[in-house]
């Protein structure tokens, strides 16, 4: 890194805690702390429900599922404008009715006290697990390609994330997050930028996006229906529209960012506008790692894009053997490079014949390179058993530290950070919101004053923040890491939606039968995770399923129960 | 904002639900007006927008999809 880097990565850190602090202000009352006062307009509403979903793993991770996988990945968020719909009409109305803190407190309204505190509890462990993911990802990244320590990088990053949130609240968070928002987009339309002008004279988008498509990375819809294929139209559909219901509908980090706002109208606004433009954010971010991808059929890409683990095996018993893999990878990439300048001189003389040739030699140049690349990765293994197999964390990563010009490169690491710290100072919010509403002020200390509360908020947000930090330093073995924030918030989700439709939709069932098919529910859902082939995606369908079914069992061998007095969604 | 107003501290009979008459929810809910929004006319308009838009990106990833491969 140059020093203009530097100058602009600091630039942007100081910038943005300084800026949380000036704009959060100082809150009085625990209103003011946990829902910015009721006062954010939609746009604000709007930027901050998209920050909160975005972190840094969405700009790091998904551009090398991207390079890896392909496009199919964005099949993800197809749910997400049904559920932004439903829950406008639903959610949104019953929320601000209530004149709630937090989602959970609805549901000691609509059934009792245990099924809200199960619930919030499913809440705090799901996503102060979650928080860690988040502070992690920008962490490893920086302690990978400026060799710093891991364990002091993650007590950086959270610290930092911990001063503003702790200052100023959801105000803080709010306001942050329409900067970070800003600095996100530059950087990310810059590195577009310059991708698009590092493709070799001659070859063109278009052409990068017909060599990307032969290999199968523009594959962004797959009709087929298979349980086990992890994103498909219809995994995306259905089992993506429970989990945005329940992401967007029920978990604190989402709804207090709309509670956040002045009406009913800013809620669902902010909610809408999330509904059509997530998606095609998401598929430009997809898009960047195809091209990414592209970029390097013209390019000798290095054999494994984690540098850490690369310089490991090179320096175990097993170099020699691995740098013979990697001398065989790069005369395979020099072969791919010219099948692909072959491929894209052919697609533009129009010959049919000559064209399938030269995508069939295409295509086989890069099996072969790719089958020299796994025999690599396995040696990465062999040699180090602990080693993480997947580097798509990685790939955009090194992209732009070879190959942006400087001032450039630190602008994308500030990208890295400002979404890292918007999303985790949400959660953080969130979770001190949880942790105060729904554990301190409603079991432990009911009378206290609003000062005590705030006091008790600012506390917990400093102790949410520890547990991130802790949790982040075990979280360095987790694949993509994309992936393993959507497997842990399925493993939760569907059970928490079950809860929240039965409490909206089916109102003589009461608490007792909801809170135990929940427990069974949670119980059936890990078993799908631990005992079977079901993709993460369905989870979402089987635990909501499971609460709805068996809570209108249950109900049955209970004694009837009179319809709740509270209205319904809507 | 009145925070006692909240439910959050408001005790609830704990699993008194079953069999239990008719509860009265813990706190007043006033309904909410609702609000027009600020473009669009109706929000059903807008809830239209946004499922119209879902169809309109999926037949275009598709017809992307297809066409690179």
């Amino acid at each position: 890194m140059s020093h203009l880097d530097w100058a602009v990565l600091a630039a942007a850190l100081v910038g943005m805690v300084a800026y949380g602090v000036w704009r959060g202000g100082r809150s009085r009352d625990i209103r003011g702390f946990l829902l910015a006062g009721n006062e954010m307009r939609w746009g604000t509403v709007a930027i901050s429900i998209m920050a909160t979903q975005a972190s840094a793993i969405t700009f790091l991770s998904t551009p090398g599922q991207a390079y890896a996988d392909g496009m199919r990945f964005v099949q993800f968020y197809l749910g997400l404008p049904v559920a932004m719909v439903v829950l406008a009409v639903t959610a949104v109305p019953l929320y601000h009715r209530l004149k709630v803190f937090t989602a959970y407190e609805f549901l000691e309204n609509r059934f009792d006290l245990k099924t809200r505190a199960l619930t919030a509890f499913l809440f705090l462990t799901q996503r102060g697990l979650a928080a860690g993911l988040t502070i992690f990802a920008p962490a490893l990244i920086l302690s990978v390609i400026l060799g710093w320590n891991l364990r002091v990088t993650i007590v950086v990053i959270g610290s930092l994330v911990v001063i503003y949130t702790t200052s100023g609240g959801a105000r803080a968070v709010g306001r942050t997050q329409v900067l970070q928002v800003g600095i996100i987009l530059a950087g990310m339309g810059a590195a577009f930028v310059v991708l698009v002008a590092s493709l070799p004279s001659g070859v063109s988008l278009l052409d990068a996006m017909h060599v990307a498509g032969k290999a199968g990375r523009l594959n962004a819809i797959d009709l087929s229906f298979d349980l086990s294929n992890r994103y498909t139209l219809w995994s995306g559909l259905i089992g993506g529209t429970f989990l945005a219901l329940s992401y967007f509908g029920t978990d604190q980090s989402q709804v207090q960012r709309y509670l956040a706002g002045r009406s009913v109208a800013a809620s669902r606004l902010g909610l809408l506008f999330n509904g059509v433009a997530k998606v095609p954010m998401q598929f430009g971010i997809l898009f960047l790692g195809a091209l990414v991808f592209a970029f390097y059929q013209f390019e000798a890409p290095p054999v494994f894009f984690n540098p850490v683990q690369t310089a490991k095996v090179r320096a175990s018993a097993e170099g020699g053997r691995f740098a013979a893999l990697e001398q065989r990878y790069h005369e395979l990439t020099a072969v791919r490079q010219q099948r692909a300048l072959d491929l894209v001189r052919v697609m533009d003389n129009g010959d049919p014949q000559a064209r399938r040739d030269a995508e069939r030699a295409f295509v086989q140049a890069g099996s072969e390179a790719d089958a020299t690349r796994r025999r690599a990765i396995a040696l990465i293994r062999e040699a180090d058993p602990g080693a993480d197999p997947s580097d798509t964390n990685y790939v955009f990563l090194s992209f732009v530290v070879r190959y942006l010009p400087a001032g450039l490169v630190g602008l994308v690491l500030a990208v890295v950070f400002a979404a890292s710290m918007s999303a985790s100072s949400a959660e953080l919010n969130a979770l001190a919101s949880a942790t105060v509403v729904d554990v301190y002020r409603r079991l432990l200390d009911p009378g206290a004053s609003e000062r005590r509360y705030l006091l008790v908020s600012r506390l917990a947000t400093i102790f949410w923040g520890i547990f991130a930090i802790a949790f982040a330093q075990q979280a360095s073995r987790l694949g993509s890491l994309v992936e393993a924030v959507n497997i842990l918030g399925s493993l939760f989700y569907g059970t928490i939606l079950g809860i929240f439709l039965v409490g909206f939709y089916l109102r003589s069932i009461s608490g007792t039968a909801v809170f135990v098919s929940a427990l069974i529910a949670e119980a059936a859902v890990v078993a799908c995770y631990l005992l079977t082939p079901i993709s993460f995606l369905w989870y979402n369908v089987v635990g909501c399923a499971f609460v709805v079914v068996l809570a209108a069992t249950c109900q049955r061998f209970l004694r009837p129960r009179a319809p709740s007095a509270l209205p319904a969604g809507g | 904002m009145d925070d006692s107003a909240s439910g959050a501290s408001s005790p609830s009979p704990e699993g008194g639900a079953e069999g239990s008459p008719r509860r009265p929810s813990p706190v007043p809910i006033p309904e909410a007006r609702e609000e027009p929004p600020p473009f669009g006319g109706r929000w059903n308009t807008l809830y239209a927008v946004v499922l119209g838009t879902l169809a309109v990106l999926i037949a275009l990833f598709y017809a992307f999809t297809k066409a690179f491969e």
